[in-house]
């Protein structure tokens, strides 16, 4: 009876495939329940993570992009390079970065006038910026990523200060950056005479910046270092649409020797011009050339 | 008794039922989810590589994924009739097949043929490895099941067509038929699906690119299938088996891959990681030029054909082909141009332009000789003597190099030596300079294989890869600024996004003044020396060469660059086989590799502008006597050209 019932039970089987459907549907119901394993799954996963790996190193690059259309002298573009990577511009921040320049490092990196040609006459569509010591290289790109050609950024050129200041709306107070390190601007003025002409040049290498400014100059702030790498000098002044603060980077050691200065008569001014030429600074030698 | 023996088997069927039972409940929470749609198998981009045109080049990864109406009916029966004829007819698991497997297993061993349905082989490429067991069967049968029920016997069967590994990286038959004939999945005729749907069996060893005469065995297994399932009468079968397979290897390059675009991606990986370049879907951009790198591909084929055609025939066992490969390097940029790896991607992908380290023979020589301008007070018209020299290595040991020729010919200049590569003057100039400024020296041009500071560097005999050896060319062609020779010029994400920029600048490592006199030395191995080949193969323009042979003629160089590119050749088999024409005479740099260089260097350049070396302003052009090297400041019968610093 029971054999009967097996054979029975064995043909329904062959022509039906009974179990087969019966465990395959009972496995359907439970399919959420397991577990996401195998050749298929692990895949996906990867091409999950590599999704993600490659969403965040894109956000880093146009970050960096972002952040290099901001820069104001190729000084800052190049703390902004990846060691051992490249940063890409666009022509006119090139030539805008060259503009800022002075004369002298800019005919260290090519003339004016085979600039103006690869500008103008070329296909030239992007530089890309690399790091070389303390100074760089701009690669002129064209559309399809030939080198048009390789220019170099001096040490000199890198370090020089930009003679284009980043404008913000507002005053010194409103920017947190220079909490702390606000200062009189017609002091810092008169500070700027009293020291020798080879310190000021270290300090300050550009004072013609300073005649660019709409006057009066009230205010002058430091920030210190930051990602990009430079620390700021932050000028404030009063026009037509009320408190400005142009800012412009300075090397770490001017930024050192400056807030050694203030800290040295006091948070809220400069020290007394008189007092300073015959008393030099902690730290500054007193040179003959002091008016 | 009967009874007895009828209640013994209803006990062990009963055994049987609770232990299947008991099994299925256990292996159940085992088996993988499986996704909503088999379509999920299309989800990973192709990540693709581009030349510096902007022509597709390669694709990695990603599938091809084509609806089962636009695969041809005679792949799709070729398939059935070759892997599971009762596809439509069980529900996950042939019982037929089952049962004939667990016969033949049990006869035959573990070398017996699985039983697995076209759903379970579907069930283990989507879920399990390919290791063989009793547990994973167990697993794979019950994943067919649950694949049964939930989804269509058409949905089934597009997504084994699709999946399935049809080998040389062709995986789904999309890029399959596209691999080996060019041409899309719903444009297969019978006798081509035939051969295609017998390749998933065992795609390494049926290879119809290597193996093709297993490969049409397999095709008349699955034509006389197919004639047993009715698909087709077997009076077809023979004039099918006429037919002509055009196996091609015009496929497309992004569906052929190439040494070029392996090297690429290998590239690619060291800087965002081997699972961003598989399964991220970038573009990558590379230097490579479209142009050139057909024309070098096709040079180095035809090239060494036509050499193997006259070399004495290797003796039994010996069975590697001849190989060659070439890399092409812009002197401006660095940017490598042109690379092939070997003959024929398809018969051998191992890339012997990146990987393979070999001897350069007297093609090392331009290295000694810098070494020893830059560090000793010679110049181009020194005057050496070629004569049978015993170096003392140490202590214990000496060196006693012998020319080529195994001739000595006296006093010479050392343009000369270099013009017609003397061995004596070579190792004498590294006797006096030393190993380790050689070493030095080479780092500087761009190697970084490990080289023994050993006196016999001065004949070549450290290995190092054409890549570098192309590296060496291009820096003394750019008169000592370096430059890594890259493939690479940026990486984009799949929506454009930029992820990397890999161009490099130049840095000056040598005095451009004594890195000219080299060329110009080097200049006159093509002019005067033992490259004057390239001459008569018909190339005219301004270039500098030099012809290299390892020991025993295992290998052959031609290295050498015109103002705007540099080019290496290289000759050899892969077992480091010697090389004899039938004539008994050994394959040189100049007899093996040099005429391709020529052929290569002839095409490319034809279009270009006449172009010099610039020639540094401390330079003079005078003219010596190539054996007492009396200098004179006008041309004099006997006297050669020369280049020197003062």
């Amino acid at each position: 009876m029971l054999f009967g019932l097996f054979v029975v039970l064995g043909l329904v089987e062959w022509q039906t495939h009974l179990i087969e459907r019966l465990i395959g549907r009972w496995l359907n119901n439970h399919n959420t329940e397991r577990q996401a394993w195998g050749t298929l799954w692990a895949q996906e996963e990867k091409t999950r993570q590599a999704s993600k790996q490659l969403e965040g190193e894109a956000a880093m690059t146009v970050q960096l992009r972002l952040e290099a259309d901001r820069v104001a002298n190729f000084g800052e573009l190049l703390a902004l390079v990846p060691s051992g990577e490249s940063l890409s511009i666009s022509p006119a921040k090139f030539v805008g970065l060259y503009l800022s320049l002075p004369e002298e490092q800019r005919a260290e990196i090519i003339k004016s006038i085979e600039l103006l040609a690869y500008y103008y006459t070329s296909d030239w569509r992007r530089a890309l910026i690399q790091r070389q010591g303390d100074g760089g290289a701009a690669l002129l790109l064209d559309a399809h990523d030939n080198i048009l050609l390789t220019l170099n950024i001096s040490p000199a050129a890198a370090a020089a200060i930009s003679g284009a200041g980043r404008l913000q709306r507002g005053g010194l107070a409103h920017n947190s950056a220079f909490a702390g390190r606000i200062y009189l601007g017609e002091k810092f003025i008169s500070y700027l005479f009293v020291i020798p002409e080879s310190e000021r040049n270290r300090i300050f290498p550009d004072p013609t910046i300073l005649l660019s400014l709409p006057k009066p100059l009230l205010q002058v702030g430091l920030a210190p270092a930051s990602n990009s790498g430079f620390a700021y000098i932050g000028f404030e002044t009063s026009g037509a649409e009320g408190l400005t603060v142009i800012s412009y980077p300075i090397s770490d050691e001017a930024f050192e020797r400056l807030s050694f200065a203030l800290a040295w008569q006091g948070s809220d001014t400069l020290f007394d011009p008189v007092a300073g030429a015959d008393e030099p600074l902690p730290g500054f030698e007193q040179d003959s050339e002091a008016p | 008794m009967f009874k007895a023996l009828l209640r013994a088997v209803n006990a062990l069927i009963v055994i049987a039922i609770l232990s299947a039972a008991v099994l299925t409940l256990k292996s159940a929470p085992q088996i993988p989810r499986l996704p909503e749609d088999l379509r999920v198998l299309a989800s990973t981009p192709a990540t693709e590589i581009y030349a510096r045109n902007g022509e597709l080049i390669g694709r990695l990864g990603g599938r091809q994924y084509v609806a089962l109406d636009r695969i041809s009916p005679h792949f799709i029966h070729a398939v059935l009739a070759a892997e599971d004829k009762r596809f439509y007819h069980h529900f996950g698991i042939d019982h037929l097949a089952v049962l004939r497997a667990l016969w033949l297993n049990i006869r035959q061993g573990d070398d017996a043929p699985g039983g697995s349905s076209i759903t379970q082989q579907l069930a283990k490429n989507l879920f399990f490895t390919f290791k063989r067991s009793w547990e994973r069967k167990v697993l794979e049968a019950l994943a067919a099941v649950a694949i049964e029920d939930r989804f269509s016997k058409e949905e089934i069967l597009e997504a084994y067509c699709n999946l399935v590994y049809f080998g040389r990286f062709a995986y789904g038959v999309q890029r399959a038929a596209r691999t080996y004939f060019n041409k899309s999945a719903h444009q297969l005729e019978l006798h081509e699906a035939a051969l295609l749907a017998g390749l998933p069996n065992a795609p390494a060893r049926l290879d119809p690119f290597n193996y093709l005469p297993r490969a049409r065995e397999r095709q008349r297994t699955i034509l006389v299938r197919m004639a047993r399932a009715g698909y087709i009468q077997p009076q077809q079968i023979d004039s099918l088996m006429t037919c002509p397979l055009h196996i091609t290897n015009v496929a497309p390059p992004p569906e052929r891959g190439s040494y070029a675009v392996d090297a690429t991606l290998d590239q690619a990986r060291e800087h965002i990681g081997n699972d961003a370049v598989t399964y991220g879907g970038v573009r990558i951009f590379t230097t490579i030029d479209a142009r050139l790198q057909r024309i070098a591909e096709r040079v180095v084929a035809t090239g060494v054909d036509l050499l193997e055609l006259n070399l004495k025939v290797p003796p039994e066992g010996d069975t590697g082909r001849l190989e060659g490969g070439l890399v092409a390097v812009e002197v401006a940029t660095g940017q490598i141009l042109a690379l092939d790896g070997g003959r024929n991607y398809l018969e051998s992908p191992y890339n012997r332009a990146v990987i393979s380290r070999r001897q350069p023979g007297s093609a090392f020589k331009p290295v000694i000789y810098l070494a020893a301008l830059e560090n000793l007070p010679i110049s181009p018209t020194s005057v050496f003597v070629d004569e049978p020299v015993i170096l003392t290595i140490d202590k214990n040991r000496t060196w006693s190099p012998r020319n080529y020729t195994k001739k000595y010919l006296g006093s010479m200049t050392l343009k000369y030596a270099l013009e017609h590569s003397i061995n004596t003057v070579a190792a004498q100039l590294i006797y006096k300079v030393g190993p380790m400024q050689v070493v030095e020296t080479a780092r500087r041009l761009g190697v970084n294989s490990a080289l023994e500071p050993h006196l016999s560097l001065a004949l070549g005999s450290t290995g190092i890869t054409m890549v570098e050896m192309a590296t060496i060319i291009a820096t003394i062609a750019r008169q000592g600024v370096f430059i890594d020779s890259r493939l690479l010029n940026r990486i984009e994400g799949i929506g454009g996004e930029p992820l990397a920029e890999l161009f490099s600048v130049g840095e000056e490592r040598f005095d451009a003044e004594i890195v000219y006199q080299l060329i110009d030395m080097l200049t006159g191995v093509i002019d005067e020396g033992t490259g004057t080949i390239i001459r008569r193969k018909g190339f005219s323009g301004v270039a500098f060469g030099k012809t290299g042979t390892s020991s025993d003629y295992r290998d052959s160089w031609f290295v050498g660059a015109t103002p705007t590119l540099a080019v290496v050749v290289w000759v050899g088999y892969d077992d480091n086989r010697q090389m004899f024409r039938a004539n008994g005479q050994g394959v040189t740099g100049s007899s093996g590799a040099a005429p391709i260089w020529a052929d290569f260097i002839i095409e490319v350049t034809a279009s270009e502008p006449a172009r010099e070396f610039p020639c540094p302003r401390g330079i003079i052009r005078t003219y010596v006597q190539p054996f007492n090297g009396h200098i004179s400041p006008t041309k004099v019968e006997g006297y050669i050209p020369v280049a020197i610093k003062p």
